[in-house]
């Protein structure tokens, strides 16, 4: 199995030549499992050549572990993960999937136990048919959804304690969160790494943008220099753990995308 | 009860129900306001689910108006008055064909046959058409031997909806669609794995038909010779589109 260790990139198609060809350092990449999940041609193709060069992890966006896992899903996660010897999959905590229909979007639960326990069961349900570790990434959200009894940080706890799974902790969505829910990101910070430090075993950073309501997790630029502050303090309590920054949308060359990850590896090295 | 949630979101979701009429639902179902801040310090749980309605349906039309860029650049371009909008039939579409893979893609390739059932203008009918030709083409196996419409694809338009996608999909404004009756072989090349569009001449179909085998080579059409189609099948091998 290849170890997954500092700064890598989201290996999106519109820089995938890029950086198959690249001469400058990537540590290791993460592909959006539905973009390669039961597909040939093209998409396989491109898998092999990044499988050649990189240590892979695939990140999906339809688990959706509120709903009861689709095993067809399952079946294909778990032959996607086999083929790229991956140490780990990676999803969210949310919901994607409502009455057999998907939605292309991560909505929110409410924060309960009821919640926690289905999310925990899909959790669990998943790394017995993938036979691999599973991280569950907190996501952003505009509102608290009704019948939340608990704070996310709990939340979120309660689920990592049932189900076993890791913690994909995505620093962006918490300075979002933070700008749209009107909370101090740092003290957050600080909240949910003495509760949950232990669990976090990968890191997410991108840029948002503001569409003129709220601040968007649109992976779209830069990383703002507060995500690096946050970041350097996940760094300082959970030491090097592997860290990846996403840039899914306004992709520009290859090598401004290389820069970021240029930029966040300065950070991680002073931990590593 | 989690399930009681997501059937009650769903139903707000699909546009069902209101907003107010979910919030009740889900009050009556266990699951009440919001009764703790997010974090230590947040503001009280004052803004609402509401915006995910409007979040979704943002989502899947992005899909689509990505996929089908062509074929929106020239309905928004074209419509009469009487033609259902561009957002209508989306919307219809998405209410007719509700995605059920995660892989947004998939939920894209109904739309030409969709569209071509309602009767929609030919123009838009063969540009979305061309669109799902060339995303099937790019994510099949090749065989040993290839297959038409299994993964090399021949398609006679009666508009030129190669050049006009090439520039709408270059984001070049003012592109007119020419009424130029346009045959185009599709397929992703054997040698270099790029899509390659090919404008087909019957000799080259000929030539096509031959390599699948569902062409006898002892017959060819009026006016076509053997060098022609041996020379049509060589430009084809050339492109990667034959072995």
């Amino acid at each position: 199995m290849r170890t997954v260790r500092g700064v890598g990139v989201g290996f999106r198609r519109e820089i995938a030549e890029g950086l198959l060809t690249t001469s400058r350092p990537v540590d290791w990449v993460e592909i959006v499992s539905e973009n390669f999940i039961g597909l040939e041609g093209r998409p396989k193709e491109l898998l092999r050549r990044c499988a050649d060069r990189f240590a892979i992890v695939p990140h999906g966006v339809t688990l959706s572990p509120a709903t009861a896992p689709d095993p067809a899903y399952l079946a294909g996660l778990s032959e996607l993960a086999a083929r790229v010897d991956a140490p780990f999959v990676s999803d969210h905590v949310c919901f994607s999937r409502t009455g057999g229909q998907e939605w292309f979007d991560l909505l929110p639960l409410p924060f309960c136990a009821a919640a926690a326990r289905r999310v925990a069961e899909s959790a669990r349900t998943t790394q017995e048919v993938l036979g691999r570790p599973l991280l569950l990434e907190n996501i952003t959200s505009y509102a608290v959804m009704p019948g939340s009894e608990w704070d996310e940080t709990t939340f979120l706890r309660k689920i990592l304690e049932e189900s076993g799974a890791g913690l994909l902790l995505d620093v962006t969505n918490l300075y979002v969160n933070s700008v749209n829910l009107a909370f101090d990101p740092h003290a957050r910070m600080e909240e949910l790494l003495a509760a949950l430090g232990p669990s976090v075993r990968q890191v997410h950073l991108s840029g948002p943008t503001h569409d003129g309501q709220r601040l968007v997790d649109s992976h779209a630029s830069a990383v703002p220099a507060v995500v690096l502050e946050l970041f350097e303090r996940v760094l300082r309590a959970c030491g090097p753990v592997p860290t990846l920054v996403e840039w899914d949308a306004r992709i520009p060359a290859v090598d401004t995308v290389l820069d970021e990850v240029d930029r966040a590896r300065r950070v991680w090295e002073r931990f590593a | 009860m989690i399930d009681g949630y997501l059937e009650i979101m769903h139903g707000y979701l699909v546009g069902r129900e209101s907003e107010s009429a979910t919030a009740d639902a889900l009050e009556r179902a266990g699951f009440a306001p919001a009764s703790s801040p997010v974090a230590p310090g947040a503001r009280a749980s004052s803004s609402t689910f509401g915006v995910y309605r409007e979040l979704v349906t943002r989502q899947w039309r992005a899909v689509l108006d990505h996929f089908f860029r062509a074929a929106r650049t020239f309905a928004l371009a074209s419509s009469r008055t009487d033609d259902p909008t561009w957002d209508q039939l989306t919307l219809a579409f998405h209410q007719a064909h509700p995605p059920a893979e995660g892989n947004p893609n998939v939920f894209c390739l109904p739309f030409a046959a969709y569209l071509e059932t309602r009767g929609c203008a030919a123009e838009l009918v063969e540009l979305a058409d061309f669109a799902v030709t060339r995303y099937r083409a790019m994510h099949v196996a090749h065989g040993p031997t290839p297959v038409v419409e299994a993964d090399v694809f021949a398609r006679s338009y009666a508009f030129d909806v190669v050049s006009f996608s090439r520039a709408a999909e270059a984001g070049e404004a003012g592109c007119l669609l020419a009424a130029v009756p346009t045959t185009v072989v599709v397929g992703r090349s054997r040698r270099t794995g790029a899509l390659r569009v090919v404008r087909a001449s019957l000799g080259a179909l000929v030539a096509l038909s031959e390599a699948d085998g569902s062409a006898s080579s002892d017959e060819l059409p009026a006016g076509l010779t053997r060098a022609m189609v041996e020379g049509e099948r060589a430009a084809l091998v050339a492109e990667g589109l034959l072995p």
